[in-house]
């Protein structure tokens, strides 16, 4: 049994990309593990991203914040998305790139018919947990430069 | 129809008819037609301010680096070429594709094919898709590249393309900068 023992550290988000990465090495992973291993990726450079731009657990993303993004942008959209907008004001590429993730994680998470993996150019699961995972880490260490929004 | 270039080099920009911005040298820039097309005989010459990218081979060298055609080559010689493939996914009806947004997604092309040809990148698809995200209840329509390169490759093509899009978008005004930040974006896929 192991014990976990509280910590006044926070929660490294990476954690999830290096659990994604374990799961997409394992030869033997099913479907199940490699959607999650996709979500998880993306989760770990959504986080990176949100606490880079608004500080740790979006404590600076407040409601006047968001609103004058949502104002911004002319449009009713989804924290996920506004944060994206946020990071592409800073660089276009990378918010493409964490677009894509999300994407990714979109499919992963709540698509079940198997022709959104074509729309993506993949044949497998396996497939995409690998086009995600390469991404992801290469989006990591730019989103872990981005300035406070 | 497949128009060969048989001459030409980098840092000239000439508007096709996609409002595409090609780079090409301007003392050099030809090409040279392997059938006679649009009126003109075959083997004619043209100045490349008339050529159309849609459907156009480019002769380079098989590696990437700088784009750098041979200067003089007859025409029937053998040649490595990189296809400009067709924007597929235009007959697509969608509440979201709406002609602005169209016509950006043609410019994201046109900067896309550019790097591309300039940097000897192998495109092999470009698609319109629109991706629906049913937790945010929104659609974007979005540009697909499939490449024919390693991930290293495509996400390094895929940063290179910022400077050229930074470009593009300071010239357009607030509201269609912001609707292309909201609307429109990019998806590179690897093989």
């Amino acid at each position: 049994m192991v014990i976990v023992t509280p910590t006044s550290q926070p929660f490294d988000p990476e954690e999830f990309f290096r659990f994604s990465a374990t799961i997409t090495r394992d030869p033997t992973a099913d479907e199940a593990r490699l959607r999650s291993a996709i979500s998880r990726a993306y989760h770990a450079t959504h986080l990176i991203a949100r606490d880079r731009l608004f500080g740790l657990d979006a404590r600076l993303f407040s409601k006047s914040v968001k609103k004058a993004i949502r104002r911004k942008i002319a449009g009713d959209v989804g924290s996920h998305a506004l944060i994206i907008f946020a990071v592409s004001e800073k660089s276009k590429t990378v918010g493409q790139q964490l677009g894509q993730l999300k994407d990714a994680r979109v499919i992963a998470d709540y698509k079940l018919d198997q022709k959104h993996l074509a729309a993506a150019g993949k044949n497998s699961w396996r497939d995409y947990a690998e086009e995600t995972l390469a991404l992801a880490s290469q989006v990591l260490p730019s989103v872990k430069r981005l300035p406070r929004y | 129809m497949m128009p060969l270039a048989t001459e030409s080099a980098t840092e000239f920009w000439t508007e096709s008819d996609v409002g595409a911005y090609v780079r090409l040298s301007p003392e050099t820039a030809k090409l040279t037609l392997p059938r006679r097309e649009a009126g003109r005989p075959a083997g004619a010459s043209v100045e490349l301010e008339s050529f159309s990218l849609r459907g156009a081979f480019a002769s380079v060298e098989p590696e990437y680096g700088e784009l750098s055609f041979v200067k003089g080559r007859k025409e029937e010689e053998p040649t490595k070429a990189i296809q400009i493939p067709q924007l597929e996914g235009l007959d697509k009806h969608d509440p979201i594709l709406t002609s602005t947004v169209r016509d950006m997604l043609h410019k994201l092309r046109a900067i896309v094919v550019s790097r591309a040809m300039q940097t000897r990148f192998p495109l092999r698809r470009t698609v319109v898709s629109v991706f629906r995200d049913p937790e945010e209840e929104r659609s974007q329509a979005l540009l697909r590249l499939f490449v024919d390169a390693n991930a290293a490759q495509a996400i390094a093509f895929w940063d290179s393309l910022e400077k050229d899009l930074e470009d593009w978008l300071e010239g357009l005004d607030e509201h269609l900068r912001l609707r292309f930040l909201r609307d429109i974006s990019l998806r590179v896929h690897w093989s």
